[in-house]
């Protein structure tokens, strides 16, 4: 086979993880060649919720991990220098019923055993004051400081951008058909078009991550989940900060999801998904009602079986890491700086062992 | 609401859908007609008024098809889901504006908006009508016919004075002031005409977003105008249950769109048993009428289009000469930045529209896409045929979420 080049890394997928990936190494040193079967940031990155969310992540140490990196985007996005509309004020989950009350009061009791956990119930007054305009319907809300959202193209496209300057090679629209390796260790990557020599690989491969990790004889238990997602065209600013469901751009553009569906690969949208969302939000958001339909997309994002992260290096393939989890656009610059971590030094700061991709998962609900 | 079930929903009340809904309707068909326009046959005088046995429905926008068959439908009444036995499309074309510059001035308007706009006016506006050939001249000729000043009829086409005259940019802040217009092969001094609105008759493009969404086999055609379904048989898509005809197929005339429509009709019959004992002369005999009547349309329409595309190339080539020059005017995306983005790396309309937000704003890339899909064929060489087209959204046209409901 034809030998493309010969590099330090190679990353599997151009998202928002293996863009942050290669950003991470590049700024320490490291060649990258960042590989993807489409364009770049074409898959789940452009098609996601795009929020910054830490409150509702459980358990607590997931929560952890979620909030280390939403802290983390700020001086990413000053180094990045680009408008990729980060806006971290805050983020409510709103609750309609008792139930949905006594669940975000249980919640947080479970959250808060971390000394982190920022989120709070807030009755219904609190919650009309910080944001007016919800439906009277709403009873309260589990408010948290430290949630946001992210134009997630405009992200990805400046982590691209940035990880070009550095150096870092993208190969689109190559499709990753095998990762050599010699006495287990990892030596390359093989593609439709050629082989690249590496003694490291990056699986960031986010719903196609369980194909690429098959190629080194892992059963790695995440599969794709199809979520709908609406967006109207701008409307004058109403909201405050982001909701789980609806969420409003620096733009206007309304953001309003999303769903949760085992769907395989197909990426369409159905009329009960669109319907769905859009009783769902002008529930919540009675004035959407006047907002006008500019887009439906579906995104088809990575689901680990227990819907924890899967981070770090795989134990018996020397030179191989995976850094996929079901919100990738939070967790972008995490990964980002632990795979960096690993690759350059062996070891990381920041507690993974709970995300070992290797560990058995079994089903969770997950939040 | 459930879905409704109907045999037939023809979508498209202009000459090619007007003929298959009769056509359908007479041989016992149980069909739906979806206009988006407050009136059937708009683009096409004289063509049958929507016949009495069928649900016709003005001021409807089909909006979405789903893969499981279900057509998205709101009506001024309420929101449906259809489900057809057979799907005809006959969604037409639509004119887009190619990008001189200045072309985001809204005073510079499709034929469409110049018609709608002459007629619901009462005031005599100062018109430049730019458009090639005859087709262009009957532009300038329904303007005059509503009481409008057309001050110039400017003909692109090769065969016209001075071997064609092009607009080359327009000037004013507020209001329009003045068009620059110049002969195609730049010799001659510009001129500039003052006048209140620039009609822009030089492009259309076949409506393809729901052939796209159906998942019909596509192709590009530059004699049909862009994309179209790959279609056999006169009307027949790859899909078994999807037919189209008209301008949706590949620009024609009038008379094309008639006979497709009711080729399409009797094969809608067919195809709901409507037809007894063996069909195959007669079919045959709209067959050849459908291809004939598209053969013949095809000597006029080839000059037009091809001239079209030789402007868009025109525009699109000065526009990265002038970098400041805008390519998506709803997202006011300029030449300059499709040009940053192919250079980060885009190889394809997608990863422009995705780095720029080309294509994202609320025309949903009707004049865009195409100039997009040549700016990248110019600056990476590969021809806009090989390129995969940016992807296709619903709804067809934004529509309010109160709708939805």
């Amino acid at each position: 086979m034809k030998t493309l080049g010969e590099t330090d890394v190679v990353v599997v997928g151009s998202g928002a993880v293996g863009t942050s990936v290669a950003y991470h190494l590049a700024k320490r040193g490291k060649r990258v060649t960042v590989v993807d079967r489409a364009g770049t940031g074409a898959g789940t990155s452009a098609a996601t919720f795009a929020l910054i969310w830490v409150h509702s992540k459980e358990p607590a140490h997931y929560m952890e991990l979620s909030l280390r990196s939403a802290r983390m985007f700020p001086p990413l996005v000053r180094e990045l220098d680009a408008d990729v509309h980060l806006d971290q004020p805050g983020g409510l989950t709103l609750c309609l019923t008792e139930d949905d009350m006594a669940k975000g009061h249980a919640m947080v009791a479970r959250q808060s055993v971390s000394r982190l956990y920022a989120g709070r119930v807030l009755d219904a007054a609190e919650t009309h004051r910080l944001q007016p305009g919800l439906s009277p319907e709403v009873q309260g809300a589990i408010y948290s400081p430290e949630d946001g959202h992210i134009d997630s193209i405009r992200y990805v496209t400046a982590l691209a951008r940035a990880a070009r300057r550095l150096g870092v090679e993208f190969r689109s629209y190559t499709e990753v058909t095998g990762i050599e390796r010699k006495d287990g260790m990892v030596t390359g990557v093989l593609t439709e078009l050629g082989r690249i020599a590496a003694p490291h690989v990056v699986n960031a491969a986010g719903p196609h991550a369980a194909a690429v990790a098959k190629m080194v004889g892992i059963e790695l238990p995440v599969y794709p989940v199809r979520g709908q997602v609406l967006v109207t065209l701008p409307m004058p600013r109403t909201l405050r900060m982001p909701m789980s469901g609806v969420r409003q751009n620096p733009t206007g553009h309304f953001f309003l999801g999303f769903t949760r569906e085992d769907a395989g690969y197909d990426a369409s949208v159905t009329a009960a998904g669109i319907r769905n969302i859009v009783r769902s939000a002008v529930r919540r958001v009675p004035i959407l009602k006047e907002a006008r339909l500019l887009r439906a997309f579906a995104g088809i994002r990575s689901m680990p079986l227990d819907g924890l992260p899967c981070l770090g290096p795989v134990p018996g393939v020397p030179g191989f890491y995976i850094a996929v989890s079901h919100s990738g656009i939070t967790l972008s610059p995490l990964h980002g700086a632990v795979i960096a971590d690993l690759i350059c030094t062996g070891r990381t700061e920041i507690p993974i062992e709970p995300f070992d991709p290797l560990r058995p998962q079994r089903a969770e609900v997950v939040t | 609401m459930p879905p409704m079930e109907v045999e037939c929903l023809v979508i498209g009340g202009g000459a090619a859908g007007l003929a298959a809904a009769s056509e359908a309707a007479r041989l016992g068909v149980d069909v739906m007609l979806v206009e988006e326009g407050k009136i059937f046959g708009a683009g096409a005088p004289g063509a049958v008024s929507a016949a009495a046995q069928m649900t016709a429905l003005t001021s409807s926008l089909a909006w979405a098809i789903f893969p499981d068959r279900t057509v998205g439908v709101v009506t001024p009444a309420e929101s449906l889901d259809v489900i057809p036995r057979v799907l005809v499309l006959a969604t037409g074309s639509e004119d887009r504006l190619l990008p001189f510059g200045g072309w985001e001035h809204p005073s510079v308007v499709t034929v469409q908006d110049a018609l709608d706009l002459a007629r619901n006016t009462s005031a005599r506006l100062r018109w430049v009508v730019a458009g090639i050939g005859e087709m262009g001249a009957g532009v300038a000729q329904a303007l005059r016919s509503v009481g409008q000043d057309v001050v110039a009829y400017a003909d692109a086409s090769a065969g016209a004075s001075l071997g064609g005259t092009v607009v080359t940019r327009v000037l004013g802040r507020d209001r329009l002031d003045e068009v620059e217009l110049q002969a195609r092969a730049g010799l001659s001094k510009p001129i500039r005409l003052a006048a209140d609105y620039l009609c822009v008759a030089y492009a259309r493009s076949p409506r393809s977003t729901l052939a796209w969404l159906s998942g019909c086999a596509m192709e590009y055609g530059a004699v049909q105008g862009g994309y179209v379904p790959v279609v056999r048989d006169g009307v027949m898509t790859s899909r078994e249950d999807v037919l189209v005809a008209g301008d949706a197929a590949g620009l024609c005339l009038v008379e094309t769109a008639a006979a497709e429509g009711r080729l399409a009709g009797f094969v809608a019959a067919e195809r709901v048993g409507k037809i007894q004992g063996s069909a195959g002369p007669e079919r045959r005999a709209l067959v050849d009428a459908a291809q004939a009547a598209r053969r013949q349309g095809a000597s006029v329409l080839r000059t037009w289009t091809s001239t079209m595309w030789e402007l868009e190339e025109h525009y699109v080539r000065g526009a990265m000469i002038q970098p400041e020059t805008v390519l998506c005017r709803c997202e006011t995306v300029a030449a300059r930045q499709v040009g940053v983005a192919v250079d980060d790396g885009a190889l394809t309309p997608g990863d422009v529209k995705r780095m720029t937000r080309a294509g994202m704003g609320e025309c949903q890339g009707t004049h865009c896409r195409s100039l997009i899909a040549r700016a990248v064929s110019v600056l990476t060489g590969q021809p806009v045929e090989a390129e995969p087209p940016m992807s296709f959204r619903p709804p067809v046209k934004p529509l309010a979420l109160s709708q939805l409901l």
